[in-house]
């Protein structure tokens, strides 16, 4: 039997959220219609509204539907410090650490040289416009331990060095409770080289 | 019935480049020595609680062996395994094999044994992986530049070869007389240097002694190397098409901050 055409867009639509295929669209669209009707109505007004006011952070670039974000406006915020990172998602990653106070800068994206994303398509001149304005003694480099994330990693650092003294590069190598035989040997070329001395 | 299935069984490759396929998925596109270009899904690599080292793997610019296996032209990844020690390649060195990766991918074939062009990558990627620490004062920074061009250029002649577009560097196209140091020729596309300009514009100008020097893969000076990077690329725009080479766009912008 084939579905109602309303219900066929909704499963349709459902179909957009990653990880979701057809089987689940359909428990999710059923779920709704059967024994929620008040959450389907919160969520099409939740989604719409977001969908239509949330935009970026005009400082930081974060998704937010303020001109600035929460990070941006508080006051207990070091800005001379500025974190920049390809993602709003790795921003959220890094607050739950908990061991950064300072600003940020999402890219959204890293450089792709095979795949044409370039400096353009990342607004890298809004960063650097913000980077020659702002007071910023260091500038650390948080994007992914990709290849293509320290590319990116050095066409940052070689666009920002003329106005800055400090440029660093978050430290990659064991994670916690990691056990040494069952690391692969780039990550743990990269936890020799960065090796700290034990004080 | 033709049994069109492809098994390969622990072959030495390397990751040209790879693109997200739905949520923890990638289709990676492998360089395997005696295969040559072929793609393949490795299925649930990213994210959490997945896979994480084989993700780590396929990251581009190691020496692999995979196994990989299937009947249609996209493969599955079986297995992979790390086979030597990484090329540290970073800043500059690391656009320089971007650039060598976007060359394979655009012009390597499939299905062919491709082990001379594999163990010249592999050299040459340990060549510009020595090359890494970066230099400061002027001179060195030329020398430096230096060091990054040779082995690009050695590695754009020996790929043209490997394809059947091998240059011609030895003697006139009219005459059959070798090529003198002292004299400047026009190259034609397809055939060799001539001493006659020719009338149409499909030509590439160069001197004897940059075509001696590029055959005997010696590279010495300023002079000769930029004209061997003239024509080395004019002979591959010929065979790349109109579409541009991203990496080389990259690494422009790059040297113009």
């Amino acid at each position: 039997m084939a579905h109602s055409p309303l219900i066929t867009q909704l499963i349709d639509s459902f179909r957009c959220l990653p990880g979701v295929g057809a089987k689940s669209a359909q428990r999710m669209a059923y779920h709704l219609l059967e024994r929620n009707r008040n959450g389907a109505r919160r969520l099409s007004h939740a989604l719409r509204q977001a969908s239509e006011e949330v935009g970026h952070c005009q400082t930081c670039r974060i998704l937010t539907e303020y001109e600035q974000c929460d990070i941006c406006q508080s006051p207990k915020r070091d800005r001379q410090t500025l974190c920049i990172v390809e993602t709003p998602s790795d921003v959220y990653a890094i607050e739950q650490s908990g061991s950064y106070h300072g600003s940020y800068f999402v890219l959204m994206g890293h450089l792709s040289p095979l795949d044409g994303i370039g400096p353009q398509e990342l607004h890298l001149d809004t960063l650097k416009q913000r980077v020659e304005h702002e007071d910023i003694s260091e500038i650390i480099l948080a994007t992914n331990a990709t290849v293509e994330g320290e590319a990116t990693a050095h066409y940052l650092m070689e666009m920002l060095k003329p106005f800055t003294n400090k440029i660093t590069r978050i430290a990659h190598g064991v994670p916690l409770g990691g056990e040494l035989e069952y690391i692969d040997s780039s990550t743990l070329g990269h936890a020799f080289n960065g090796r700290q001395e034990l004080k | 019935m033709i049994n069109n299935r492809i098994n390969l069984e622990n072959k030495s490759a390397v990751v040209l480049h790879y693109y997200n396929y739905r949520n923890s998925s990638l289709i990676v596109n492998f360089f395997v020595s005696d295969f040559g270009k072929i793609s393949a899904i490795a299925k649930g690599v990213k994210g959490k609680n997945t896979k994480k080292n084989q993700f780590a793997l396929l990251q581009p610019f190691q020496k692999l062996s995979v196994s990989l296996g299937g009947k249609q032209e996209l493969l599955i990844l079986k297995n992979i395994e790390s086979t030597s020690i990484n090329w540290k390649l970073s800043g500059k060195s690391l656009y320089c094999a971007y650039y060598l990766n976007e060359l394979l991918l655009r012009l390597l074939p499939s299905h062919s044994d491709c082990q001379q062009i594999f163990s010249l990558y592999d050299n040459i990627l340990t060549l510009l992986s020595r090359d890494a620490p970066e230099l400061s004062d002027t001179d060195s920074r030329q020398q430096q530049a230096i060091n990054y061009e040779i082995p690009l250029r050695i590695f754009e002649l020996k790929l043209l070869e490997f394809l059947g577009y091998g240059l011609n560097l030895s003697h006139e196209i009219e005459t059959g007389l070798l090529i003198e140091a002292d004299r400047e020729y026009y190259y034609v596309n397809d055939a060799g240097p001539c001493n006659i300009k020719p009338l149409d514009s499909n030509y590439c100008p160069v001197s004897g002694c940059t075509l001696i020097d590029l055959k005997n893969l010696q590279l010495r000076d300023r002079k000769t190397l930029h004209e061997s990077k003239q024509l080395l690329k004019w002979s591959l725009v010929a065979h790349l098409g109109d579409k541009p080479l991203k990496s080389r766009e990259m690494f422009k912008q790059l040297y113009c901050l």
